[in-house]
């Protein structure tokens, strides 16, 4: 019996020596667990900061920045507005519009929001684009991009492309893990979507919040009652896609939701003329036509 | 027999022991060492290739669209140099995957610093609310 024990400690020694030595499936296993840990915990805000500044950096290089300081600035403006009735202290809010005629606005980690050359050019006053801004804030506010990150579909992908804190200053591991992670979790945001329940949660709180900024309540709802609109054109559908059903709820539910909200407010601000005075986006079909008469 | 079985098993025992108690740290603080003097060579560098770029960044001419500066003041350009068409996106008008998929370019990055560098002047932003009778927290 006493033989045996010592055996059995002897054995359990070795063991444990030669994975102190070696590590192997238990060094493996525990390795895999902290990593799912790490992948499923809150960014902090410094980690925000640097995932916000890398998907900004996608986002421009796959549509570009509007090159007008004028227009970058009206729109800055009218951001801060409403991003001041936010709830959110340890962010600041950046704006820009991105150089495409697609119609849509995209928020990002760490404040960064932008809305389309394509959107402006169907916005009918400030308190749509106030509208469509706030939107976006109240994604950063509640942080969506980082629970849709965290909380399901991406923890693997942060699990694969490895979580190693304390070996990288980089969140993920490495730039080129955190790229990948990016990649995947943008083209499911933009294919997908956020869960219909959070893009609800943006519409309400946006409302709220260009609401309490002094514009009229209803701005949001009008803008997506124009893209609605114009979705039903065949040509305009490619304008109107990604932001019609594909990555966010269909245009009549949340026009829906969104005029319920609205139904008892009144007042507020639409800023026509002052929209309108700081527009100086060239019409592309103009443009086009300019461009082949040049040719 | 026995007492020589418990000897043996006793050096086999403290044998292990020592090579685990010794090897492991000594492997752990090889790779921690490793690990330190790398990320401390890429944090050199990363330091250079930085100052490189902001140095190259301050002499290139600002075409970011924020205007240079980023003041409010120096925002003053009425040009507009809008690339037309549906820029990343494909005919169905879904995002260009495979652009999404590139890595962003360095020029990308100093946008997207330059547009943290925005901040609204609050002299600026209170004739902004009152001119358009909106409110202020």
């Amino acid at each position: 019996m006493k033989r045996n024990l010592i055996t059995t400690f002897a054995l359990v020694v070795l063991a444990a020596s030669a994975q102190a030595q070696f590590g192997g499936w238990a060094g493996k296993v525990m390795n895999k667990g902290s990593k799912v840990a790490e992948a499923s915990r809150a960014w902090t805000p410094e980690e925000e900061q640097m995932i916000g500044d890398r998907a900004a950096a996608k986002l421009i290089h796959v549509f570009g920045v509007y090159n007008n300081p004028d227009m970058n600035k009206y729109v800055q403006m009218v951001g801060s507005t409403v991003a001041q009735f936010g709830t959110r202290n340890d962010v600041t809010y950046h704006f820009a519009i991105l150089d495409t005629d697609i119609a849509n606005a995209f928020a990002m980690p760490g404040g960064y929001i932008f809305v389309t050359r394509g959107a402006l050019r169907n916005m009918k006053n400030e308190s749509e684009l106030a509208g469509v801004l706030a939107h976006e804030v109240a994604h950063v506010d509640n942080r969506h991009l980082e629970r849709e990150i965290r909380e399901k579909k991406f923890t693997g992908i942060a699990v694969e492309t490895g979580v190693e804190q304390g070996t990288s200053s980089v969140p993920y591991g490495s730039w080129i893990n955190l790229d990948n992670m990016l990649t995947k979790a943008l083209t499911n945001v933009f294919s997908q979507g956020y869960a219909p329940a959070k893009e609800s949660e943006a519409d309400k709180e946006g409302t709220d919040l260009a609401m309490k900024a002094g514009y009229q309540a209803t701005g949001l709802r009008d803008f997506l009652q124009t893209l609605s609109d114009l979705s039903q054109n065949a040509d305009m559908q490619r304008s109107t896609n990604m932001f019609n059903g594909h990555s966010h709820p269909p245009f009549p539910d949340r026009i829906a939701k969104l005029t319920k909200q609205t139904s008892g407010a009144s007042g507020g601000e639409t800023l026509e003329a002052r929209f309108k005075q700081n527009m100086n986006l060239v019409p592309s079909d103009k443009a086009a036509k300019n461009t082949q008469a040049a040719k | 027999m026995e007492i020589i079985s418990r000897i043996w098993l006793i050096a086999l025992l403290s044998a292990a022991l020592a090579v685990g108690v010794v090897a492991a740290p000594q492997g752990n603080s090889d790779k921690n060492k490793k690990q330190q003097q790398t990320k401390s060579d890429k944090d050199k560098s990363a330091g250079q290739d930085k100052n490189d770029k902001n140095n190259k960044d301050q002499q290139k001419t600002d075409d970011s669209g924020f205007g240079g500066t980023i003041t409010a003041k120096g925002s003053k350009q009425t040009k507009d140099t809008a690339t037309l068409g549906f820029k990343g996106v494909g005919p169905d008008g879904q995002v260009d995957s495979a652009k999404l998929g590139e890595s962003p370019t360095g020029e990308d990055e100093r946008i997207a610093q330059l547009m943290t560098g925005v901040k609204t002047n609050s002299d600026e932003a209170k004739v902004f609310v009152d001119n358009g009778k909106l409110k202020s927290k």
